[in-house]
């Protein structure tokens, strides 16, 4: 039989009514469930301090991620094999880390995610500048002290909360030009140097730095990185008539150069500065074509007796040498250890101040070219000074400057 | 100065001869299934860790290792085809870009999930070998790829001109309607042509492995290049997609040469944008000759 | 006619809207805001993408371009001239107008693939030419934003919950413009001309004109997002701002969603953004690609599945559940 319309309309209104409500009340409760589930914190356990070490595990650094993660998490173990931080009955470091996915966005929530999820008394990282940059205005704002060996000069401007224990880019120019004076007499010096905040930073001190050095610059490039070909990069250097080439690159590009040299037989001395060029895969991937070459580090693992140390025990567990940047987060970790020592705190604050006032000369807090660190208002390391290193026998060896060269330069 | 313009024409040619591997691949797909695929790039990336994999664990050199490459990535195109392309055929422009990009994303994360984002290299013999002849230099490795791209073009010239099978596909990319009217299965025509042009893009990895590292990024390297020159050498052209690889190959070197090494992509992207306004139909017009 | 507010779809959008505005004093966890603003922000970059992409069908991929230049603007007026990011963002969006002109005029001679080749050549173009522009734009180094504490006449707040809000008043714009536009005579062209360009043109629509007027109304929008951004994270470089990343994801959130509708790009980007938080828990660091496996996954899967997007899906479920007899989840004709 059929319904009227309006018997219809009510009963179809009805359901609708019910339905409504019911619908209602299970998505409400889907979603306090998910709110509930946000709202989960972990706070440090009472004989523990939490760390936080920020670090590109995956996306374009991953490589580099990996092996800082891995040497950061040694750091820790050491400090506690050590006994932990006395001065807080012995409580034992805990190292957080996040992965920064080589993205800007990231970074900012995981710095974030970090501080107020898990209350650091400190943190470290990020490897690439533009990464610690943002890192750095996070921790700045939450008032939590952030260590880093990137060389970035931004970083020691307008902050209070960043120490840098380590050379700066700027210094890093400086010790690539006078090593090519110890190559050549008349260094005439290509620079070519991927076209991002790594590269540009680099170049500039080089450019700025080289007149006052008596060095030459005969061609100064930048380029787009990811080069499908190296060859007409190369071709110009050849043009340019120089006698030393500074490639400021990341490492696939780097692999592409050093090849690209050899195949138009230019006979050029390289100093591939630090970045790509002072880590074990440089090497893999290029073989013996690497022998022989320069680079400048924040950090090489045979500076001294404990950054030889670190980088035994780092070789047994994964396979490779320690790198620079993976070796000066070690004697970070210990710097702050020493901070938390002196301190007797976890908060931040404290932490911060602790460590503006850090003052060691020996140690694995030390353990960095010069063997000193004492920070000025700044947050810059006095004391702080790159070195010149050598591929030599597959390893990288420190031969400038004098005072911390560990092996004789061998010239082409 | 002679000699460095020689030069730079010489190792732009080179490695115009890689872009043509992947750019005819692109315009062929395009022209015969009326899709663009943004995953071409992805395809050169597998042909290049299919080559990787031979080398370091079997010692294959890698331009042998084609042989490998070459029919696996034709398996590929075809199953691409039948199972993914086939069903948004009849969708419309939006489903066809995505997916194809879709595609591009997966591939490039799949492989960062299995191989992670380390360069992988081969040292061959041949790797930073060069001969010259007077003051001119020319890369071993990068002859022996400009070569077999040529050939590889010719082969592809000849199938397309001389088969029967390459015939039906020239008609089905100038009038689908016709040729299936002219009992031309076109479900078979497409998967030859994906097949034919993902075989092309793996060729191209597997020529490339000898002077350049493996990452699972490294499609998009050359893909940019290979849609210039596909542009330029109007979509569905073969022989257009070629002679526009071997000059974008060359507008680059020169590029570097003489304005900046870093403007040799805004270069790139300017005669992109210039060509799709003033000939959006490309420097050449039609189907393949 | 009844007030909005009682319709069916009035009470929903009140409902949601109540939520929204609630959820922060519920939520106090940081990332958690963290996630949710980026929901909006880029739920909101989505809806002024799909008023050119979703109604219009031009499938732009180079929305970053715009992005890119409100966040560039409204950063040069804050440190080069001290001015308020409120006024940056406005002035952003007027700069990202006038730039959608020749883009415009050039691209939109092109149809399908061309069109999406073209536009993401212009964004790169852009970052190109930021990546030189040393003197007055940082160039490659990029910058980062003053530390200007609790500063909220500069956009800049020492409550997340504020940075939420902002976004949400963004996202409610936006989803009321295209609701305007969807109801008004602009909205029947912009359809017309996506289903069918040349049968529009051959009624008398002049497409180009609507196109470019509908680019004008999206750049617009797209740069207030690309300001919010720059304030949000406090660092700006030409990689951040006109990447190519961004161009997809306002592509995909409006597809996944439901390309062509008012709410589909909020259902993607929710979508989208709650696959990757659900992600980062289980699995934590370490599994590089995981999440844009998965990302690109759910594309392939909804453009064979759903071309139309996922909305659909949501509101037969919706359906479904609400009706006590499964069988009449779909209309009936009411008459016997």
């Amino acid at each position: 039989m059929k319904k009227s319309k309006r018997e219809l309309g009510a009963k179809r209104l009805g359901a609708k009514r019910l339905g409504r409500r019911d619908f209602l009340v299970k998505s409400g409760a889907l979603a306090a469930g998910a709110v509930a589930a946000f709202n989960i914190r972990t706070a440090a356990a009472a004989d523990t301090v939490n760390i936080g070490g920020l670090y590109p595990v995956t996306g374009s650094f991953a490589q580099i991620g990996q092996g800082c993660v891995n040497a950061a998490k040694l750091a820790v173990q050491m400090v506690n094999d050590a006994g932990g931080i006395k001065s807080l009955g012995g409580a034992k470091l805990n190292l957080i880390v996040s992965d920064v996915q080589s993205d800007p966005t990231v970074t900012r929530t995981e710095t974030d995610r970090l501080i107020s999820g898990y209350k650091p008394a400190a943190i470290h990282g990020a490897f690439a500048s533009a990464l610690t940059l943002i890192a750095s205005e996070v921790a700045e704002r939450a008032k939590v002290p952030l260590l880093t060996g990137s060389s970035s000069d931004q970083l020691n401007k307008d902050r209070h909360f960043t120490f840098t224990p380590f050379s700066r880019a700027s210094q890093f120019a400086l010790a690539q030009l006078q090593m090519s004076k110890l190559v050549s007499d008349q260094p005439k010096v290509a620079v070519i140097f991927e076209n991002t905040a790594f590269g540009t930073s680099t170049s500039n001190g080089l450019r700025e730095q080289a007149p006052a050095q008596g060095v030459e610059i005969v061609l100064f490039e930048p380029y787009s990185a990811g080069l499908s070909d190296a060859s007409p990069l190369m071709n110009k250097v050849k043009a340019s008539g120089a006698n030393m080439l500074f490639p400021v690159s990341y490492l696939n590009d780097l692999i592409l150069i050093i090849r690209a040299i050899k195949q138009v037989d230019l006979k050029i001395a390289i100093n591939g500065g630090s970045g790509g060029f002072v880590i074990p895969d440089f090497y893999r991937n290029v073989g013996n074509t690497a022998e022989g070459l320069l680079g400048v580090a924040h950090w090489n693992h045979d500076i001294n007796d404990n950054a030889q140390r670190v980088n035994a025990a780092y070789q047994k567990q994964f396979g490779e040498f320690l790198f620079e940047y993976a070796g000066g987060l070690v004697a970070q970790t210990f710097m702050i250890a020493d901070a938390l020592e002196r301190a007797a705190s976890t908060e931040p604050q404290k932490v911060r101040d602790a460590l503006a006032a850090l003052d060691v000369s020996e140690g694995y807090a030390a353990m960095c070219p010069g063997g000193k660190v004492k920070f000025g208002p700044d947050g810059k390391n006095i004391y702080a000074h790159p070195v010149g290193v050598q591929w030599q026998h597959g390893d990288l060896a420190t031969v400038f400057p004098k005072e911390d060269a560990r092996a004789q330069l061998i010239k082409a | 100065m002679l000699e460095v313009l020689a030069q730079a024409v010489i190792n732009g040619l080179l490695i115009g001869g890689v872009y043509a591997l992947v750019s005819i691949g692109v315009t062929l797909i395009f022209g015969v299934v009326k899709i663009v695929n943004f995953a071409q790039g992805e395809f050169v990336m597998i042909g290049m860790y299919i080559s990787f994999f031979l080398a370091s664990s079997l010692g294959v050199d890698p331009v042998l290792s084609l042989l490998i490459s070459m029919p696996t990535l034709f398996a590929i195109g075809v199953l691409l085809q039948h199972f993914l392309i086939r069903r948004v055929l009849a969708l419309g422009d939006m489903p066809q870009i995505f997916l194809t990009f879709a595609l591009s994303l997966l591939l490039m994360n799949v492989a960062l999930l299995l191989f992670t984002a380390n360069y992988r290299t081969v040292q061959t013999a041949y790797s930073e070998m060069s001969f010259h002849i007077g003051p001119l230099y020319f890369a071993v490795a990068k002859l022996i790829a400009f070569v077999i791209a040529m050939l590889l073009s010719a082969i592809l010239y000849i199938f397309l001109h001389g088969t029967d099978l390459g015939k039906a596909m020239r008609a089905a990319a100038q009038n689908r309607e016709v040729a299936m009217l002219m009992g031309i299965n076109p479900d078979r025509v497409f998967s030859v042509a994906v097949g034919v042009a993902l075989a092309l893009a793996g060729a191209a990895g597997s020529l490339l492995m000898p002077f350049y590292p493996a990452y699972p990024l490294v499609g998009q390297v050359f893909v940019l290049m290979a849609f210039v020159a596909v542009v330029l050498g109007t979509l569905g052209n073969i022989t257009g997609a070629l002679i526009a690889s071997l000059m974008m190959g060359v507008a680059e070197s020169l590029g570097v040469q003489f304005v900046g090494a870093d403007s040799g992509l805004i270069v790139v992207f300017v005669m992109l944008l210039l060509t799709l306004a003033l000939r959006p139909n490309g420097l050449f017009g039609g189907w393949a000759r | 006619m009844k007030p909005a507010l009682l319709t069916r779809s009035g009470f929903w959008v009140a409902a949601l809207a109540t939520a929204a505005v609630v959820l922060p004093l519920v939520v106090s966890d940081s990332f958690a805001l963290d996630i949710f603003i980026r929901v909006l922000l880029f739920a909101f970059i989505g809806v002024a993408w799909n008023l050119m992409g979703g109604y219009a069908k031009q499938l732009s991929l180079g929305h970053a371009a715009y992005f890119g230049l409100g966040a560039y603007t409204s950063t040069i007026l804050l440190i080069r001239f001290g001015i308020s990011p409120w006024i940056g963002m406005f002035a952003g969006g007027v700069v990202a107008m006038l730039a959608s002109l020749p883009i415009g005029a050039l691209c939109f001679r092109l149809r399908g693939p061309y069109f999406a080749i073209a536009t993401i050549a212009t964004a790169q173009v852009l970052m190109l030419l930021f990546l030189k522009f040393r003197d007055f734009a940082w160039g490659a180094e990029g910058t980062t934003l003053p530390n200007l504490g609790d500063a909220p006449l500069m956009m800049q707040f020492e409550s997340k919950a504020a940075y939420y809000y902002v976004a949400l008043a963004l996202l409610a714009l936006g989803l009321a413009i295209t609701h305007r536009v969807e109801r008004s005579w602009m909205g029947f062209y912009l359809v017309a001309v996506g289903e069918d360009e040349d049968a529009a043109e051959a009624v008398g629509v002049d497409t180009t004109k609507i196109k470019r007027q509908i680019y004008l109304i999206s750049a617009f929008l797209t740069a207030l997002g690309g300001t919010f951004y720059v304030e949000y994270i406090y660092f700006i470089d030409p990689n951040t701002a006109f990447s190519f990343n961004v161009s997809v994801e306002v592509a995909l959130v409006s597809i996944v969603g439901g390309i062509g509708t008012l709410w589909g790009p909020v259902v993607g980007t929710v979508l989208l953004e709650a696959t990757s938080a659900l992600l980062q828990s289980w699995l934590g660091s370490g599994h590089s690609g995981v999440q844009l496996t998965v990302y690109s996954l759910i594309l392939v899967v909804v453009i064979l599945w759903r071309p139309s997007g996922l909305i659909g899906l949501f509101t037969e479920l919706y359906q479904r559940v609400t009706y006590a007899d499964p069988a009449r989840a779909k209309e009936v004709p009411l008459d016997g």
